[in-house]
C-alpha cells in the first residue's frame, strides 16, 4: 500500500437532533468542491436525506452513489440506519471478500448463496437484529469508501469523504458496538473489519469529529456528553460548531416605559433568552476550551443562497487554532 | 382487564420545542381537575426537573403533587441504566441466571446498541405503571426523534432475536430432532450447517458460542417479551388514547410535526388529537416605530420582526390546509426561564385543557 491510498480524509458531523447537522455537512460539501482539491463523497447516514436535497439530489435510492450536479466533482450516497437487509448483508459480505478463508468458503456460492441465504426469514431475522453487526456494517461502509471506493467511472480514490452522521445518541452506540465486537471477540471477519475501521476513525491524520449544537441547554450538554463518550474511544478530539446564533438584544431604554403589555413581555422574554444563550456559550467555552470552537454560525434562513453563504462562513477543521 | 387500565397520552415532538414541559403541564392540569396522572419522561431539561421537584433519575415513579379533590401527579424520570439490569432481575428467578445473562460478552454489546433496549425500558415501566391501577392517566414524553412510535415495536423487534426459528438455527438441543428423517428435514439440516459454517467463519467462533448459550440462557425472558409487546399493542389502540403533537410555528418544526403525523398513520393509529404551537408570538400587530429597536437593539429588533412574520404565513398555512395536522391546534404563549416552576406549569396546563376543549370534546375520566 502506498501512501497515497491512506489519504481519504473522513469528516464525521454529528449533535443532538435538529440543531443543524445536515446544514453544517453540505456547507462542508460545499467548501471542499469550491476549494477544487479533489473529489468528495457525501454520505447521509441519517437517512433523512436532508443534506441530499441541500444539495440539489431528490433521488434518494439507497447506498447507489450519483454525481451531484452544478458543484465540482461532488457525489452523493445515503445509506439507511435501518437499511434493508439484503443491502445490509451484502455489504457485510463484500467486507469479507478480501478474507481468504471465507473467500473459499463462498467462492463460486456468492449469487446462489445471496439469493438462498438472504430469502431464508430465519436468517434475515437473525441478522436484522443480531448485536453489533448494524453498526459494523454502517461503518464498515464509509470505511469501505475511505479505504478501497473508487469515484464511479474511474480509478480515483476519495479525496474527502463526509458523512451526514446520526444524532449523539446513535452515534457514539456506532462507535462503542463496533469497539465492542473488537473487544469481546478476538476472530472472524467482523472482527478484523471492526478493528480496520477503528484504526481508521481513530487516526487524527485521517479522521476529523465536527460536532454541532446550538445555544440551548440540551444540545450543548449533550455535545460534551458525546465528547467524552468518544474520548473514551481514543477518537480524535472533536471540534464544535455552535449553530444558529441570534443577534443579541441590547436594550438603550428601560423596557418599562413600553406601553404594549403583551409586546412588552415579550420583548423581557427576548432580553432574558439573550442572557441566557450568552451565559450558555461562555461556560461551554470554559467546559470545552475555546479554542475547541470551529464555527459560531448565525441563523441563515432557508433559501437558494443558504449553502454559499454558509460555505463562506464555515472552517474545516484543518483550519482550526485547536492543536491535537 | 382493559377497563382497569390507565387512559394512554402520547406526547410527540421534535427536540427543543417544549415537549416535556407540555407534557408536564397537561399531567399537572388533569391532576388539579381530580384526575391522578403520572408523566413518564426520559431526559427533562434541568430547570423543568427542578420545577418539579425531580432531583434525581429514578426508576420509580416521584409524586409531585397533590390536590384536595383527590388528583395528584407523579412524574418518572426514567434511568436507563440502572433499569436495565433491574428488568432482567425482575424477569429471570433462576437464581444465578440473570448474573450469568449479565455477564455474557454478547449480551453487554446489545446493552451498547441501546436502540430497542432503552425504548423497550420506557414501554415496559409504561404498562408496568398502566395496569398498575393507581393512575387514571399516562402521559408518556416520547423520546425527540423522527421515528418517535418505533419504541411502541421495540418489544416486537427485541422478539425477533429470541424467535424460536432463529433459536432452533443455533442451538445444539435441536439437532436431535431435526436428525430425525425425511428429505426437508435433511435438507434443512444441511443448508443449516452450511450456513452455520458461514456465519462461524464469518463473526468468529467465540462470537457464536456466546450467541448460543444467550439464546438458551435467556429464554424465561421471551414469554414476557411476548406479553408486553401485546400489552402495548392492544393500550395504544384503544379508543380512548390521545396523542399531542408539540410543535413551533416555525417552517421546519411545521415539517417535522407533519412527519410526526405520518408516523402515527404508519402505526395504524388515528390522527393526532392536537396540536401545541408552542412559543407563538402575540397576534397583534408589531410595534410600529422606531423607539422600540431601543427595547433589544435593531439586529434582534429585525430577527423577531421577521419571526413574528413567518409565523403569522406559518400559522395561516396550518388553518387553510384542508389536511390538517391534527384534529384540534392551539396556539401557546412563550414563557420566560425565570417563571418557570409549578405555578407556571399549572396555569399553562389550565391554558391548554381550556383552549382544547373550546375545540374538541376532549374526554379524560377516571379508569
Amino acid at each position: 500500500m502506498s501512501e497515497t491510498l491512506s489519504t481519504t480524509q473522513l469528516h464525521f458531523i454529528t449533535g443532538k437532533g435538529g440543531v443543524g447537522k445536515s446544514t453544517l455537512a453540505a456547507s462542508l460539501v460545499k467548501k471542499l468542491s469550491d476549494r477544487n482539491e479533489g473529489p468528495v463523497l457525501l454520505i447521509d447516514m441519517q437517512g433523512n436525506g436532508h443534506a441530499l436535497s441541500l444539495l440539489g439530489m431528490e433521488d434518494r435510492t439507497n447506498f447507489e452513489i450519483k454525481f451531484i450536479r452544478d458543484m465540482n466533482h461532488v457525489w452523493a450516497c445515503r445509506i439507511m440506519p435501518k437499511s434493508s437487509f439484503r443491502q445490509y448483508f451484502s455489504l457485510l459480505l463484500s467486507m469479507g471478500q478480501h478474507d481468504s478463508t471465507f473467500a473459499q468458503l463462498t467462492s463460486g456460492l456468492r449469487g446462489k448463496f445471496v439469493d438462498t441465504i438472504l430469502d431464508n426469514k430465519v436468517v434475515s431475522a437473525f441478522v436484522d437484529v443480531c448485536p453489533g453487526l448494524e453498526p459494523a456494517a454502517l461503518l464498515g461502509k464509509v470505511h469501505y469508501e475511505c479505504t478501497e471506493g473508487l469515484v464511479p467511472e474511474s480509478d480515483h480514490r476519495w479525496k474527502h469523504v463526509v458523512v451526514d452522521a446520526p444524532s449523539t445518541g446513535h452515534c457514539l452506540m456506532l462507535f462503542k458496538s463496533t469497539q465492542a465486537l473488537i473487544d469481546v471477540f478476538g476472530s472472524g471477519i467482523v472482527f478484523k473489519q471492526a478493528k480496520g475501521i477503528m484504526d481508521y476513525m481513530t487516526n487524527p491524520k485521517l479522521s476529523n469529529f465536527y460536532i454541532v449544537a446550538t445555544p440551548e441547554e440540551l444540545p450543548l450538554k449533550e455535545a460534551q456528553d458525546l465528547a467524552k463518550g468518544l474520548e473514551t474511544l481514543n477518537i480524535p478530539a472533536p471540534l464544535y460548531t455552535i449553530n444558529r446564533l441570534k443577534p443579541k438584544a441590547e436594550n438603550s431604554a428601560p423596557i418599562e416605559s413600553l406601553e404594549d403589555l403583551e409586546w412588552k413581555r415579550i420583548v423581557e422574554i427576548e432580553v432574558e433568552r439573550s442572557e441566557l444563550e450568552s451565559e450558555l456559550i461562555h461556560s461551554f467555552e470554559s467546559d470545552v476550551s475555546k479554542d475547541r470552537i470551529l464555527n459560531y454560525l448565525p441563523e441563515v434562513p432557508h433559501s437558494q443562497e443558504l449553502l454559499s453563504q454558509l460555505s463562506e462562513m464555515v472552517k474545516l477543521h484543518s483550519e482550526s487554532d485547536f492543536k491535537r | 382487564m382493559t377497563q382497569e387500565r390507565s387512559q394512554l397520552v402520547l406526547v410527540l415532538g421534535s427536540g427543543g420545542v417544549g415537549k416535556t414541559s407540555c407534557s408536564a403541564s397537561l399531567g399537572l392540569g388533569l391532576a388539579e381537575s381530580g384526575l391522578k396522572a403520572v408523566v413518564i419522561t426520559i431526559d427533562p431539561a434541568k430547570r423543568l426537573a427542578q420545577a418539579l421537584g425531580l432531583e434525581s433519575l429514578s426508576n420509580e415513579a416521584q409524586k409531585i403533587i397533590d390536590f384536595e379533590n383527590g388528583g395528584s401527579m407523579d412524574a418518572l424520570w426514567l434511568d436507563n441504566k440502572s433499569a436495565f439490569t433491574d428488568l432482567i432481575h425482575r424477569k429471570i428467578s433462576t437464581p444465578g441466571l440473570a448474573e450469568k445473562i449479565l455477564n455474557n460478552r454478547l449480551f453487554k454489546i446489545i446493552q451498547e446498541q441501546l436502540g430497542g433496549i432503552e425504548e423497550y425500558l420506557a414501554v415496559d415501566k409504561l404498562l408496568t405503571l398502566g395496569n398498575s391501577g393507581e393512575y387514571d392517566i399516562c402521559i408518556l414524553d416520547t423520546p425527540p426523534s423522527r421515528h418517535a412510535l418505533d419504541f411502541l415495536e421495540s418489544p416486537e423487534h427485541l422478539l425477533k432475536f429470541f424467535d424460536e426459528s432463529v433459536l432452533k438455527l443455533f442451538l445444539k438441543e435441536d439437532e436431535s430432532e431435526a436428525k430425525k428423517s425425511g428429505f426437508w428435514n435433511k435438507l434443512f439440516t444441511s443448508t443449516r450447517a452450511q450456513t452455520l459454517e458461514i456465519f462461524k467463519r464469518f463473526l468468529g467462533q467465540g462470537f457464536m458460542g456466546e450467541l448460543s448459550s444467550l439464546l438458551s440462557e435467556s429464554r424465561p425472558v421471551h414469554q414476557s417479551l411476548r406479553e408486553t409487546a401485546q400489552g402495548v399493542k392492544e393500550w395504544v389502540r384503544q379508543d380512548n388514547t390521545k396523542s399531542i403533537l408539540v410543535s413551533l410555528p416555525e417552517s421546519y418544526p411545521i415539517e417535522e410535526a407533519r412527519l410526526l403525523s405520518s408516523e402515527l398513520r404508519a402505526h395504524e393509529l388515528h390522527k393526532a388529537d392536537l396540536l401545541i404551537l408552542n412559543r407563538t408570538l402575540p397576534d397583534s400587530p408589531f410595534p410600529q416605530g422606531p423607539e422600540f429597536e431601543r427595547y433589544l437593539g435593531k439586529e434582534a429588533t429585525a430577527d423577531l420582526k421577521e419571526r413574528h412574520k413567518s409565523q403569522q404565513n406559518v400559522i395561516e398555512s396550518i388553518s387553510s390546509d384542508s389536511q390538517s395536522i391534527a384534529n384540534a391546534t392551539i396556539q401557546i404563549a412563550p414563557f420566560s426561564h425565570a417563571e418557570m416552576g409549578l405555578p407556571m406549569l399549572r396555569s399553562l396546563g389550565k391554558d391548554i385543557l381550556n383552549k382544547w376543549k373550546s375545540q374538541d370534546q376532549t374526554s379524560f375520566s377516571k379508569t
